[in-house]
């Protein structure tokens, strides 16, 4: 009887086990698929591009725009800080980085002992505190430029982030509760512009989709004139919606950015880029 | 106040028009406080629900502004607007709490 017991005890946990990893998984598929499928003209590698993808005329514009592109002060200024910076106690980066080449790829990841998301600006803020330096603003400035350098030296690498046990599910789920869910006066979910409208204009703009979002960040804005952080994009959507938006690095935006990077899985990473 | 009271529109009007004769019928100093700390209790909550819309709070400042120089009757109309948007701030939180997952991919 007791054998039974274990063993009835034992399944229903493989099975709940089998079941909780196996959705993100399915809805990682499901995500593709729809966007492969609504897109059947675009290269599947081809949607880190963005609107890019959709758009032969928008994207002649932006790889004129590329020839001489204006990230390129961006990565050198983070080339810059990243190697020059000395914190305090007579560290630099590289004690908590490396050389910083192939680095975007760790990145988000669910720290486990912290029961949180981490992403590559938060580590970079948390290596500064670690060495007794004040924190960066997340969302612009020096922060997005040290991105913008270590996205440059992190090309070509591929989109590879792992949702494995129940508090990165649940991490997940959170993201894709944030993705999914109307908010601001305007009523308006990430996935009414990113998904059923991608493709689409909204005044003169092209909306683009959301397989890849997080390839090609930081990116250089020509409507912001300087370089910025995914996070300051979030912002961004959330006060053109007219919801009130978080701080860069909210657990809410960490949790997204969790959840659109798993959904951009195999992708590869072509950050930073430019965008109107 | 609970959510289920704002739980559908009509009522969210009603509430909306007896609070506006109210206001408007004898604007004194308690009266603009109590009501302003009312409407910001809603505004928190939204907040805290993570549905705060993004000019709720500015509009609320507006209100307090225009009662400090005398312009009440501004004052009154910036804090019914202030109500209205936390109020459907908050009816829209209730709503997607159940209605977020229809639109998953699957």
């Amino acid at each position: 009887m007791k054998k039974l017991v274990f063993l009835i005890t034992g399944l229903t946990v493989a099975l709940y086990g089998t079941i909780l990893f196996a959705e993100p998984e399915a809805e990682q598929a499901a995500f593709k698929s729809y966007f492969h499928n609504k897109f059947p003209d675009v290269d599947k590698p081809d949607f880190i591009n963005g609107v890019y993808a959709l758009d032969s005329n928008a994207r002649e514009q932006w790889m004129e725009i590329e020839e001489f592109p204006p990230y390129e002060i961006a990565i050198d200024e983070g080339e810059a800080l990243f190697n020059n910076t000395r914190f305090t106690d007579g560290k630099s980066y590289s004690h908590c980085f490396g050389t910083g080449q192939h680095l975007r790829k760790k990145y988000p990841y669910f720290d486990k002992e912290r029961t949180q998301v981490v992403t590559m600006e938060l580590a970079i803020n948390d290596c500064r505190e670690k060495h007794g330096a004040k924190p960066l603003k997340y969302k612009i400035g020096d922060l997005a430029k040290i991105s913008a350098y270590l996205s440059y030296h992190s090309r070509g690498d591929v989109i590879d982030v792992i949702v494995s046990g129940p508090a990165a599910i649940q991490a997940y789920n959170k993201g894709k509760e944030y993705y999914y869910t109307k908010r601001g006066q305007l009523n308006f979910a990430c996935v009414d512009c990113h998904v059923s409208s991608a493709g689409k204009r909204l005044r003169t703009e092209i909306l683009s989709p959301s397989l890849g979002h997080v390839s090609h960040f930081p990116v250089y804005r020509l409507k912001w004139g300087s370089i910025g952080t995914l996070h300051r994009r979030f912002s961004g959507c959330n006060s053109q919606v007219r919801a009130k938006s978080q701080p860069g690095q909210s657990e809410d935006y960490r949790n997204l950015e969790f959840f659109l990077s798993y959904m951009s899985n195999d992708l590869e990473f072509n950050g930073p880029g430019v965008r109107r | 106040m609970t959510i289920s009271i704002f739980s559908t529109s009509k009522l969210s009007i009603f509430g909306l028009c007896v609070f506006a004769l109210n206001v408007t019928a004898n604007p004194t100093n308690p009266d603009f406080n109590a009501l302003w700390l009312e409407v910001d209790s809603f505004r928190k909550e939204a907040g805290i629900q993570g549905h705060e819309w993004r000019d709720t709070a500015k509009i609320l400042l507006g209100a307090r502004k225009e009662f400090k120089v005398g312009n009440n009757e501004k004052a009154f109309v910036l804090l019914s607007k202030a109500r209205a948007e936390s109020i459907a701030a908050l009816a829209q939180a209730a709503r997607e709490k159940k209605s977020w997952e229809r639109r998953v991919i699957k």
